[in-house]
C-alpha cells in the first residue's frame, strides 16, 4: 500500500526547543489516521511541516508523493487543510469566501458545496469574522472538502466545539472518507477513537507508536490477577507490563502485547499459579493514560 | 482555472474599496486645492487651513495604507494564514499585489499629474519622460520601501514599529557616519561607495521580497534587510576615500590650466560673523580672491581639506569634508570657513601659522546661454518655465515649471537692472552680478513645481539684504544644459597669518551652511 504521508527522520527545532524529533511516520492511502498526544507534544508543528508552513530543520517528508518543502501552488488542489488556529478572512461573508476559493480548484463541486452548506447548517450571509468558532470551523471544513481533496489534514478540528457541531463535522468528514486519506490530530482521544483506522502517539516530539487502531486496541488489556496467597513480587517486570500494582493477593497491570496464551504463560512463569485472571479490553483513552503514566513505549 | 492574478486583485479591491474611495477622494480634494490655489492668484496664495495643508500628507498616508493592507491581505508573516495551504502561486500573488499598487497608487498619481499639467497649461505629452521619472521617484522613496516593510511585518502595529526603526536608523546612523567619516560627503569620491550601497540595498530588498513570496522565510528576509542596513556604515568606514578623492579629483597636470584661480585675500573680512555655534569648535573665515571662472561656467567645490601648521610643530588637519560652495564668474571675493577644535585654536591663535587648503573642484559649463528680459506680465524661461511677479509680494518672481530636467543658473548685472532705487536703498556697485538657480524635476505630487526666482549678490550668504531686486525690463542671462568637465583639485598655501584675526563670531540664526562665502 502506498503512503499518502511519509516522514523520514523529520526534525523541527525552534532555536533550542525540539518540537518534532526524528519523526518517522507512514500514513497509508485511504486511512483515517489520528495523530494523538498531549498538548505541546508537537502535533501541530508536525502538521505545519507537512503542509510546508514550517520548513523542516532536518529530515524530510512526502505528502502525496511531493517533498513537503516543495508543497505549494497546485499541489494544494489535492489537499484540504483545516486547523483550529487558522486565520480566515474575517471581512468576507461565507458565500464570498466560497466564491473566492472556487476558481482556485478545478475539481470544486458546486453540488457538494450546496450539500455541505445544508448539512453543516451554515449561514452564508454572515461574515467569517462575526460568526462563532464552531461556525468558522464548519466553514473552513466545507471549504476544504468541496473540491474532493485526496488528502484531508485536520489539526485539532474539534477542540472546544459543542457536541452537535463536532458530530456535524465528523459526519461531514466521514462521508468523504471513501475518497480521501484523512490525517487528524487531536489531544482528545475519545473523539478520534470511533473514527480513526490508524493511530499514532506523539509525545515530546517523538512518535511513541503508530499502528492500526484495531491492532492497538487488541494488544492492550487491563489484567487483574487474584492469588490464593500473596505472590512473590519481582524486581523487574516483563517489558510489556505497565503500571504493575500489587496489593495482598491481587496484582493488576496493563499488558501492552496481549495474546491470551502468551500472556497467560508469562503470568504463570513470573508469578506462579493464579486463582482468577481477568483480561479487560481498554479504551483508547485508558491505553494512552497508561502509556503516559508509565512513560515508556510499549512495543 | 480563472486567472489567479485577477482573482486576488478583485478580492483586494472588494476588501479595500473604502480605502480606495477615500484615497480617490483625497486625490480629488488635492487636485481641487492645487487648481483653486493657482486660480486664486497667478501662482501662489498659500492656504494655511489645516486640512488643506494636510492633504498631501493624507494622500501619502492613504497610499501607504493601501500598499500595506494589500500586501498584508495575504500576510507573508506567520503560520496561521488560510491562504498558505491554498493553491496560490507565489508569482501570481506577487503580480496581483503589484497590479493593485499600480492601479490604485501609480495610475491615480499619473492621472492627477496629467490633470495638473493640463490645468497649468503644460501639454502632458511633452513631459512623458519627466512624468515617468516622477513615478520612478515615488516608487523608490515610498512604494518600494513600504512594500518591503509590509512583506516582513504581520500587522499595522509591526509595520509602524519597523517604520520607527527605519526613521531612528536614518536619524542616528546617517549623521553619525557622516560625522565620523566626513569625506563620505564629498560627492564625486562617494560615487562608487554610494553605488555599492544602492546595489546592496536594492539586491537585499529584492531578495527579501522574493524570499518572502516564494518561501515565506521571514527571519531570513529580515536578516537580509538588517544586513543591508548594516552594510551602509560598513561600506562608508571601509571605503578608501583619500584614494578615491585622489582618483576623482586629480592634481592638475603640468601646464594644465585650472578652471579657477584661488588666492589668499590679504584684506581682513569686514564682517566677523558667520560661525554656526558648535561645541568645542571655532570657526575661522579665510578670505579668498577667486578669478579665472569663465562666463557660463560654474565650479562646484565638492570637497575641501584644511591643514594648519604652527611654528611650535603643532598641526591640525580637517581631513576631507563636504563644502557645497560654488565659484562663479565675476565673484572675486569668497571666503572659506574652517571649523577647528577650540583646543588647537587656543594654542595657536595668536601665532603666525601656515594654512594649506585643498579644494576638490567639479567644473561644469552651460552649453546654452539664453538672454531673456523680465516682463511685467508673464514671461518664459528655458525649461518651459513660466514666470511672473507675485501679486502679493511684488519683489518676488515666481516661476512654474513642468517636470523637465533643466537646471538653470540665472544671473543679472547691476548696471542692467532697471529698478529705481527706493528710499535708503543704496545703488549696487557697478559690475555686481547676482546669481540664482532653479533645479529641474522636484519630487512632489504636483508635477508643476513652483520656484522663486531670486538673485543674490552675496553668493552663499542668502540673506534678504543681499537679494537683488528685479524689475520689468531687466535682462537676465539664463545658463542651462550643463555639461560636467574634468574634475580636478587646487591647492592654496597661506603663510604667516594669525587665526585670531580671522575668527568668526557665532551667528545663531540666518546662516545657510558653511563653506565659502563672499565677505
Amino acid at each position: 500500500m502506498t503512503s499518502a504521508i511519509s516522514t523520514h527522520d523529520l526534525v523541527k527545532k525552534f532555536r533550542r526547543v525540539t518540537a518534532v524529533n526524528n519523526l518517522n511516520l507512514e500514513v497509508p492511502e485511504g486511512a483515517i489516521y489520528a495523530l494523538v498526544g498531549p498538548n505541546g507534544a508537537g502535533k501541530t508543528t508536525a502538521i505545519k511541516v507537512l503542509m510546508n508552513i514550517f520548513p523542516p530543520t532536518s529530515g524530510r517528508a512526502e505528502v502525496l508523493g511531493t517533498d513537503s518543502a516543495r508543497l505549494a501552488g497546485r499541489a494544494f488542489t489535492s489537499i484540504g487543510y483545516v486547523s483550529e488556529n487558522q486565520e480566515l478572512p474575517g471581512w468576507m461573508r461565507i458565500e464570498q469566501f466560497l466564491a473566492y476559493l472556487r476558481p482556485f480548484y478545478p475539481t470544486w463541486d458546486r453540488d457538494l458545496e450546496s450539500e455541505l452548506v445544508k448539512q453543516l447548517d451554515l449561514p452564508l450571509d454572515r461574515k467569517l469574522g462575526k460568526i462563532s468558532r464552531g461556525m468558522r470551523m464548519k466553514a473552513a471544513m466545507l471549504s476544504a472538502l468541496a473540491y474532493h481533496p485526496k488528502l484531508i489534514v485536520l489539526d485539532e478540528p474539534f477542540g472546544g466545539l459543542d457536541p452537535l457541531v463536532r458530530d456535524q463535522l465528523i459526519e461531514g468528514m466521514l462521508e468523504r472518507a471513501s475518497e480521501a486519506t484523512i490525517f487528524v490530530s487531536s489531544h482528545d482521544l475519545a473523539e478520534v477513537e470511533n473514527l480513526a483506522s490508524h493511530v499514532g502517539y506523539l509525545e515530546e516530539g517523538r512518535l511513541r507508536f503508530s499502528e492500526e487502531m484495531a491492532a492497538l486496541v487488541e494488544r492492550f488489556r487491563e489484567v487483574e490477577l487474584t492469588f490464593e496467597t500473596p505472590p512473590t513480587l519481582q524486581e523487574k517486570w516483563p517489558d510489556s507490563w505497565m503500571q504493575v500494582d500489587a496489593s495482598a493477593a491481587v496484582v493488576r497491570f496493563v499488558e501492552s502485547r496481549f495474546d491470551r496464551e502468551r500472556t497467560s504463560a508469562e503470568i504463570r512463569k513470573v508469578l506462579g499459579n493464579v486463582r482468577d485472571t481477568t483480561f479487560t479490553p481498554m479504551s483508547l483513552r485508558s491505553i494512552f493514560v497508561a502509556m503516559a503514566k508509565s512513560g515508556r513505549s510499549s512495543a | 482555472m480563472k486567472n489567479q492574478v485577477l482573482l486576488i486583485f478583485q478580492k483586494d479591491v472588494r476588501q479595500q474599496w473604502r480605502e480606495i474611495v477615500l484615497s480617490a477622494a483625497i486625490i480629488v480634494a488635492y487636485a481641487w486645492r492645487e487648481v483653486t490655489r493657482s486660480a486664486t492668484s497667478e501662482y501662489t496664495v498659500y492656504d494655511f487651513s489645516l486640512l488643506s495643508e494636510l492633504l498631501p500628507l493624507l494622500l501619502v498616508v492613504s497610499w501607504i495604507f493601501l500598499i500595506l493592507r494589500a500586501v498584508q491581505g495575504e500576510s507573508l508573516v506567520g503560520d496561521r494564514q488560510f491562504w498558505v495551504t491554498r493553491p496560490y502561486e507565489w508569482k501570481k500573488l506577487l503580480a496581483a499585489k503589484l497590479l493593485f499598487v499600480f492601479a490604485f497608487v501609480n495610475v491615480p498619481l499619473l492621472f492627477l499629474q496629467v490633470f495638473l499639467l493640463l490645468k497649468a497649461g503644460f501639454p502632458p505629452t511633452r513631459y512623458v519622460v519627466g512624468l515617468l521619472w516622477l513615478q520612478l521617484l515615488w516608487v523608490l522613496i515610498l512604494i518600494w520601501p513600504v512594500a518591503i516593510l509590509a512583506t516582513v511585518t504581520a500587522s499595522i502595529g509591526q509595520f509602524m514599529l519597523a517604520v520607527l526603526g527605519v526613521l531612528l536608523y536614518s536619524m542616528i546612523v546617517f549623521p553619525g557616519v557622516f560625522r565620523l567619516v566626513p569625506a563620505a560627503e564629498v560627492s564625486g569620491a562617494n560615487s562608487i561607495p554610494a553605488s555599492l550601497e544602492c546595489l546592496v540595498i536594492a539586491g537585499a530588498s529584492l531578495a527579501a521580497v522574493l524570499t518572502q513570496y516564494a518561501r515565506r522565510r521571514t527571519a531570513r528576509s529580515r536578516v537580509l534587510l538588517l544586513a543591508a542596513a548594516a552594510a551602509f556604515p560598513i561600506i562608508v568606514f571601509a571605503a578608501p576615500y583619500r584614494t578615491l578623492i585622489a582618483y576623482f579629483y586629480p592634481r592638475p597636470r603640468a601646464g594644465q590650466q585650472l578652471p579657477v584661480q584661488i588666492a589668499f585675500d590679504p584684506a581682513k573680512p569686514a564682517s566677523h560673523e558667520g560661525g554656526y555655534p558648535e561645541k568645542n569648535k571655532v570657526h575661522v573665515g579665510i578670505p579668498l580672491l577667486v578669478s579665472g571662472v569663465e562666463n557660463g561656467w560654474k565650479i562646484s567645490v565638492d570637497g575641501i581639506m584644511e591643514r594648519v601648521t604652527a611654528n611650535e610643530g603643532l598641526e591640525w588637519n580637517s581631513g576631507w569634508h563636504r563644502s557645497g560652495a560654488h565659484f562663479l564668474p565675476n565673484r572675486q571675493h569668497n571666503q572659506v570657513s574652517i571649523t577647528m577644535d577650540t583646543d588647537f585654536f587656543e594654542k595657536v591663535k595668536s601665532s603666525p601659522v601656515k594654512v594649506h587648503i585643498t579644494f576638490a573642484l567639479a567644473p561644469s559649463h552651460a552649453r546654452e546661454t539664453i538672454r531673456i528680459v523680465v516682463q511685467p506680465g508673464q514671461f518664459t524661461v528655458p525649461g518651459d518655465g513660466r514666470c511672473s511677479f507675485s501679486p502679493i509680494a511684488p519683489d518676488d518672481i515666481f516661476c512654474l515649471f513642468p517636470p523637465t530636467f533643466s537646471d538653470l543658473q540665472v544671473s543679472a548685472r547691476s548696471d542692467e537692472i532697471t529698478c529705481t532705487p527706493r528710499g535708503k536703498e543704496t545703488p549696487l556697485p557697478a559690475g555686481t552680478v547676482g546669481y540664482g538657480s532653479i533645479t529641474g524635476v522636484a519630487v512632489g505630487i504636483n508635477p508643476v513645481h513652483l520656484e522663486t526666482l531670486r538673485l543674490w549678490d552675496w553668493g552663499e550668504f542668502e540673506t534678504r539684504d543681499s537679494l537683488l531686486r528685479l524689475c520689468p525690463g531687466t535682462p537676465l542671462s539664463v545658463f542651462t544644459n550643463w555639461e560636467d568637465s574634468t574634475r580636478t583639485r587646487s591647492e592654496l598655501d597661506i603663510d604667516g597669518i594669525r587665526l585670531v584675526d580671522y575668527q568668526l563670531n557665532d551667528s545663531p540664526v540666518g546662516w545657510s551652511g558653511f563653506g565659502i562665502s563672499v565677505p
